[in-house]
């Protein structure tokens, strides 16, 4: 599989797994919006609609990475991805501290507390694995690849 | 700063992370042992699986800047597949019995979906790392001149 084929397959994936997450949050949010009696089963769903949130974010990345390397232009979406990386990573901490705060106690005891934790934890793993990605994007674009030093070599021996 | 001297930093910065989220873990199974849901155990397990996947993540950026310097082998590659697949069956596994449970307590099950979900994450930042390792060296390596004539030495 070329690498530009590959790219559009973690992008569908991305895609699909984001589209998944979304249909537990909004079922989540039909299912149990005025019910408190089942707090468990919400915090179930909502869960694990953001571990496929998560799971397409790393494909995302992946699609991202792929497309460094192919010197795919970019444009708006890295400013979109600055945005998230640097956003998600304060966004976490924050949940995370108002909740302890809030609540005074780190150890959540009512499943909303858990829920309010989880959340942080998410939003703060997110933005790691999109300053993670980042990162490798910078370097990938800075650096020359095999195939295109080969050209130049090429091109300077003629 | 160099890609090499990055690769080291989160190399390191995994290997840190990772550590002290094992070290979490192993402190909460040895005080409350395994699978408690006391709200102290479940939080200490929670964060300390948070840290692992964060840990992985770190160093496998970090790997996968260090292509260049230390080749990725088809050994390691086979490897890092092998994490990916163990991983997302275990994950799968742990995660279809726990919704499948109907004798055992709601946050009992919660904690044992939240114990596959999180393996199934580390194996698909393990597969996504793989490829991406893999697409890495073959666009910085693979394609050098010296590397073809180490490949066509006996």
């Amino acid at each position: 599989m070329d690498a530009a084929r590959e790219r559009t397959l973690w992008r569908a994936a991305g895609c699909l797994s984001s589209l998944i997450a979304l249909g537990f949050f909004v079922w989540c949010q039909i299912q149990y919006y005025d019910r408190a009696d089942m707090l468990h089963w919400p915090l179930w769903v909502g869960t694990a609609g953001a571990f496929c949130l998560l799971a397409g974010i790393c494909c995302f990345v992946a699609a991202r990475i792929l497309g460094a390397m192919d010197r795919t232009p970019e444009g708006a979406r890295a400013a979109v991805w600055k945005t998230f990386t640097y956003g998600s990573i304060p966004l976490g901490v924050l949940i995370i501290v108002v909740e302890r705060l809030r609540s005074m106690q780190i150890h959540p005891i009512t499943s909303n507390m858990k829920a309010v934790y989880i959340a942080g934890a998410f939003v703060l793993m997110a933005g790691i694995v999109g300053l993670v990605g980042e990162r490798v994007v910078a370097h990938m674009r800075g650096t020359p690849l095999a195939n295109e030093s080969r050209g130049k070599a090429e091109v300077t021996v003629a | 700063m160099t890609r090499s001297a990055e690769a080291t930093f989160w190399q390191a910065v995994g290997a840190v992370i990772g550590i002290a989220g094992g070290s979490d873990l192993g402190y909460a199974l040895g005080k409350y042992g395994l699978a408690s849901i006391e709200p102290k155990a479940l939080m200490l397990g929670i964060a300390g699986s948070f840290l692992l996947l964060t840990g992985g993540a770190c160093y496998i950026a970090g790997r996968a800047l260090h292509v260049e310097e230390s080749v990725l082998g088809s050994r390691e590659a086979t490897l890092w597949k092998l994490l990916a697949t163990v991983c997302l069956v275990a994950g799968g596994v742990v995660v279809v019995v726990a919704w499948r449970q109907s004798n055992t307590l709601m946050l009992d099950r919660l904690t044992m979906g939240l114990a596959g979900a999180f393996s199934m994450m580390f194996g698909v930042l393990c597969l996504v790392g793989e490829r991406v390792m893999s697409r890495m060296h073959d666009a910085l390596v693979a394609n050098k001149p010296v590397a073809r004539a180490a490949t066509a030495r006996p």
